[in-house]
């Protein structure tokens, strides 16, 4: 069952190649490159010689950058969302920064981290942390105050009110904004090594473009795909494994909710 | 042992005030089982609040074994009546029941051995290792049982913790709840809406008015125990009693007074 949906998605991705193909053939363009030259290039640069020169140093800056989002994003997302006067003191200004797009900050990140990691890390972080802090907020202003007054009731210490009660409430709405934020590190690991780096991918499918080596250009924009797919995947493996009470309690209430409503009601 | 002396409950302020509680006093001895019936909106969730330590009373005092209650005392155990929303989704039953024993600071081993004995005592052995949203409503209602019997309260207070289950279930739970306060020997103060329940399960039932609520009529409940579901509920004695509690709720007069009458 599981493999057969596995399969079926192999074959779509195949037409989709197909389709490229038949495109490239039709077009005759050099701006396209049939398929079997971009594999060659995709081959030839990356493996695996690349992997090591390009392909690592983006994930890992990416990795550092999202990661400071994270913790900051997590950490200042329990405290305001836990917090009635820090929420409404700080509301305005994150609703306004968050509105800023990141790439806008390049310049000045460049102006002060110069041209090395920090800068990427600091842009790829700034972009990342408003969807994680958010969506943190929210997730601790939405958990059920029920759970709130439990721990009141049992004394939990405000240590474990935070670590068993308080931050597992909120998981699967600090999950989405995790998700989310993941897409946006790619983007702008991307954008910042376009702008200012001598190595990554972002810097190899630039560089490509301007010296005319085309097949090289589709080679690293499919390398940036698969990158992204893979790392989707591996969050959503994550996900489902922390989060399986989440999906059973969802599934279970889907499948007696009329009767539970009824009750509550 | 669980005391409250005149205790008033005022929502908001201004003209916008409601007085949800408006001189409640009442007392429940040590190992006794009281029940406190009244019409829905009566402030009898307000009245466990206080006692909780969930809020502080307007005016007023509650307190337990002499000491006012400020905040959730540590002898005190309550059962809400969502069980759906009570126990934490992301726990196993086994961790539902251990998490108040971690934060009293019990070692592992006595965490472990309490939290089975209560759980075996709801009859839930088996499902020490499932999450409470694979269980029925009944169930998890017998997890939050076993939570509050293994913190080991002197008082269990129970906030209509029946209400939302079926008929036979219900039936179930109560003689359960009467078997475990005899094993356990708590004292309990077991909220309902429900006048066959209470006289059926207390040795006295309190009826609350409408709110402002007071305590209008305290009956004591002298059935014998221990009660069954058939012969109790035949005995002419608990007709009479559901009657006078019921008389109680019905002749309390309407507040505020009727506007037909103006």
């Amino acid at each position: 069952m599981k493999w057969r949906g596995v399969l079926a998605d192999v074959a779509r991705f195949g037409v989709f190649l197909l389709l490229w193909q038949l495109a490239a053939m039709a077009l005759d363009s050099a701006f396209l490159p049939p398929l079997g030259e971009v594999f060659r290039a995709f081959a030839d640069s990356f493996i695996f010689e690349r992997i090591w020169s390009d392909v690592v140093p983006s994930i890992g800056r990416m990795a550092a950058g999202y990661a400071l989002a994270a913790a900051v994003g997590v950490g200042a997302g329990l405290m305001i969302g836990s917090n009635w006067v820090v929420r409404r003191t700080t509301g305005p200004v994150t609703e306004f920064l968050r509105a800023i797009p990141p790439p806008a900050l390049l310049p000045f990140a460049m102006l002060v981290f110069g041209f090395g990691l920090s800068m990427k890390v600091f842009v790829i972080a700034i972009g990342c942390v408003w969807p994680i802090l958010l969506n943190t907020v929210d997730g601790v202003r939405g958990a059920d105050p029920m759970f709130n007054e439990v721990a009141r009731v049992y004394r939990l210490d405000s240590r474990s009110r935070l670590r068993r009660v308080v931050i597992p409430a909120a998981a699967p709405q600090i999950a989405v904004g995790l998700r989310a934020s993941l897409s946006i590190a790619l983007i702008l690991m991307v954008i910042s090594e376009m702008v200012a780096s001598t190595n990554g991918l972002g810097y190899f499918v630039l560089q490509a473009q301007r010296t005319f080596r085309l097949d090289d250009m589709w080679a690293g924009i499919l390398m940036l795909g698969i990158v992204g797919f893979a790392l989707n995947a591996v969050f959503v493996a994550g996900e489902r494994r922390v989060l399986a009470w989440h999906r059973g309690m969802r599934a279970a209430s889907d499948a007696s909710a009329e009767p539970m409503e009824a009750v509550s009601a | 042992m669980l005391e409250m002396s005149h205790l008033r409950v005022v929502y908001g302020s201004g003209s916008d005030a409601v007085e949800a509680i408006g001189d409640l006093t009442l007392s429940v001895a040590e190992g006794e089982f009281v029940c406190v019936v009244g019409p829905s909106g009566c402030g009898k969730s307000t009245m466990l609040r206080c006692l909780a330590g969930l809020m502080s009373p307007t005016s007023g005092e509650a307190s337990l074994d002499g000491e006012r209650i400020a905040g959730p005392p540590e002898r005190m155990a309550l059962v809400f009546q969502q069980y759906g929303r009570s126990l934490f989704p992301w726990m196993t039953v086994r961790a539902n029941v251990e998490i108040p024993l971690r934060a009293k600071g019990l070692s592992a081993a006595d965490r472990t051995s309490l939290v089975e004995e209560t759980v075996g005592a709801v009859g839930l052995a088996d499902s020490l290792d499932r999450y409470p949203w694979q269980l029925s409503g009944g169930m998890q209602q017998r997890v939050a049982i076993a939570r509050a019997l293994a913190y080991q309260p002197e008082v269990l207070m129970m906030d209509e913790p029946f209400a939302s289950v079926d008929a036979q279930t219900r039936a179930d739970l109560e003689d359960l709840l009467l078997r475990i306060w005899a094993e356990f020997r708590v004292t309990v103060l077991f909220v309902t809406h429900d006048v066959d329940e209470s006289v059926y399960l207390g040795d006295r039932v309190a009826v609350l008015s409408k709110s402002p609520s007071r305590v209008s009529q305290e009956v004591v409940v002298d059935l014998p125990r221990p009660r069954d579901q058939l012969t109790t509920k035949a005995d002419p004695l608990f007709s009479d009693l559901r009657t006078r509690v019921l008389r109680s709720i019905r002749q309390e007069p309407r507040s505020p007074a009727p506007l037909i009458e103006r």
